[in-house]
């Protein structure tokens, strides 16, 4: 087993994009406690600083996977800078801007956009994920089971009691297609009420 | 092309595992029929997010098991400790035995009462007492100087109940409350209740020329006792009324007895038995005792139970209840003129 500190910084990144179990845990030992230092000394506990950098890797792990993505600084101050970008974010909302920021380290400016792009895809993702719920049994077992837990098809068959996998892959198109459904419907209808 | 197979393909087609005869189906149908090209577009989004919520949960919970590992790393050296234990189970039971022999022989309980516990009686240990008392009733007629005890206790009811420390007159037949404040009066009185255990007595006045005594300024208290509230105490640990000051310094007296409180009031042979007041000149306890071993600990019986006790006493008494004063006279006045309105109240006992 790798032990956390002999990982490079490419060897780092190179595991986060292929959803390296290690690689990701190794970088929340790693760069955990200074984002916690930060928010702590600027009006967080520990549960927000769980929150906010569980955000931050969240925005490295997308923009690892992009092809044109590429980090011109330490994991370490990337993660520093999104995170500490999107605590201010959340001080403003919250109306707790503190003229005096406690600095930890040297950051990088974060584009606002990529902040901004981020709270769109994590309302995206809780639609989602409450229109899993919504489709019912068995349909939300299945989906969840296939895309989200990584269970092969034949693990689900015999999980659910379907007679093989083929069965099994049917259903989970139907349930696709149910899924499809609600989620755009549900999406037009939320514009709608906005607008 | 139906959806299913729509779907199917769509998927491959996002997996990157589409081989050349499903390519070309795909792309002919999507070509043609704008429908087909937009449920296409819209399997395409839901794959990717589905993508997304997965790496989220999957974050999620790796942070999670990250937690976790680090609170069991704490844990380790607990486990090792139970391992010992498990191991040396035979060593363990023949130290239990031992000890528990030595334990139900009584060869630790001596030693721990005599070291750490005094009760604030004047004078006089029990057993010096009794040995006393033995030589006298053996050998001669004259009473040692040290055959009798005082304490403190103060009225509670107009109708002369008064609360005090079991352990001043618990050897005695004979017991006295004297107060000479404004005027001097002794009276004889009996007990009605006590409690070894919690140390606790109630006397009453039985004295034929008592009538009764004058309006109670105080009450007790039936607030939640505050860590690090102000309190006072008065007591005879001379001849005269002497004050002494604090404050609640634990809500649990000697061994986390939850009866008592602990206090931070010096306090001396003759305090026990003693009213602890807070600024407000409300009852919050009863000094019962102190500790050897921690300098400045003494401890009292909280004013919760007095009133338990007091419930219960009641409801075995027929008639001269004790009733209890309602109302607290004194909290708009400052220290000295409460001490002034109490004093009268608070009594010397002496056990003969």
């Amino acid at each position: 087993m790798k032990l956390a500190n002999y990982w490079s910084e490419a060897d780092l990144l190179k595991g986060v994009k292929e959803n390296s179990e290690l690689a990701i845990k190794s970088i929340y030992k790693l760069h955990f406690a200074m984002v916690e230092n930060f928010i702590r000394l600027n009006g967080g506990n520990s549960q927000d600083a769980k929150d906010v950098f569980q955000e931050g890797f969240l925005v490295l792990y997308r923009n690892v996977k992009k092809d044109d993505f590429k980090l011109d600084c330490k994991i370490k101050t990337y993660l520093y800078s999104v995170c500490r970008r999107i605590w201010l974010t959340e001080l403003k909302r919250k109306n707790k801007v503190s003229t005096l920021v406690n600095e930890l380290d040297e950051f990088i400016t974060v584009d606002d956009t990529e902040i901004d792009e981020n709270n769109e895809q994590e309302k995206m993702l809780s639609h989602l994920s409450q229109c899993l719920e919504l489709l019912g049994e068995p349909c939300s077992s299945l989906l969840s089971d296939f895309y989200l837990n990584n269970y092969s098809m034949q693990e689900i068959a015999d999980k659910m009691g379907y007679t093989n996998s083929d069965n099994a892959k049917t259903q989970k198109y139907k349930c696709l297609l149910r899924l499809k459904k609600i989620f755009f419907k549900n999406e037009i209808l939320k514009k709608e009420t906005i607008n | 092309m139906d959806l299913l197979r729509l779907t199917e393909l769509s998927e491959k087609y996002f997996n990157g595992s589409l081989n050349d005869i499903e390519n070309n189906e795909l792309l002919s149908a999507i070509s043609s029929d704008s429908e087909l090209n937009l449920q296409f577009k819209e399997n395409i989004t839901l794959f990717k997010n589905l993508d997304l919520l997965r790496e989220k949960q999957l974050t999620k919970k790796l942070f999670g098991e990250v937690d976790n590992e680090k609170y069991k790393l704490k844990n380790n050296s607990f486990d090792l400790k139970q391992r010992i234990i498990h191991f040396s189970a035979v060593a363990a039971v023949t130290i239990f035995a031992v000890v528990g022999t030595l334990y139900f022989s009584g060869w630790f309980s001596y030693r721990s009462h005599i070291q750490s516990y005094t009760r604030l009686g004047n004078n006089i240990s029990t057993l010096t007492n009794n040995q006393k008392s033995l030589w006298s009733a053996l050998f001669s007629n004259d009473k040692s100087e040290h055959s009798y005890t005082t304490g403190t206790g103060f009225a509670i009811s107009t109708n002369g109940y008064i609360i005090t420390s079991y352990h001043i007159i618990k050897d005695f037949d004979s017991i006295f409350v004297v107060n000479n404040q404004d005027s001097l009066f002794r009276y004889h009185v009996t007990l009605v209740y006590n409690n070894e255990n919690s140390d606790l007595a109630i006397l009453k006045i039985s004295d034929f020329n008592f009538n009764s005594l004058e309006k109670i300024p105080f009450k007790l208290s039936n607030e939640k006792i505050n860590l690090g509230e102000y309190v006072y105490t008065l007591g005879y640990s001379k001849q005269n009324i002497v004050f002494g000051e604090g404050s609640i310094s634990s809500y649990t007296g000697f061994n986390e007895d939850s009866l008592t409180i602990q206090v931070s009031i010096p306090s001396n042979p003759g305090n026990s038995g003693g009213p602890i007041l807070n600024s407000k000149g409300e009852i919050v306890g009863m000094l019962c005792a102190k500790s050897n071993e921690i300098d400045g600990a003494t401890y009292a019986v909280k004013s919760e139970y007095l009133y338990n006790v007091i419930d219960s006493l009641n409801s075995k008494l027929d008639n001269d209840k004790v009733i209890l004063p309602k109302y607290n006279n004194l909290l708009k006045l400052d220290r000295p003129q409460q001490i002034k309105k109490i004093q009268n109240l608070i009594f010397r006992v002496e056990a003969y």
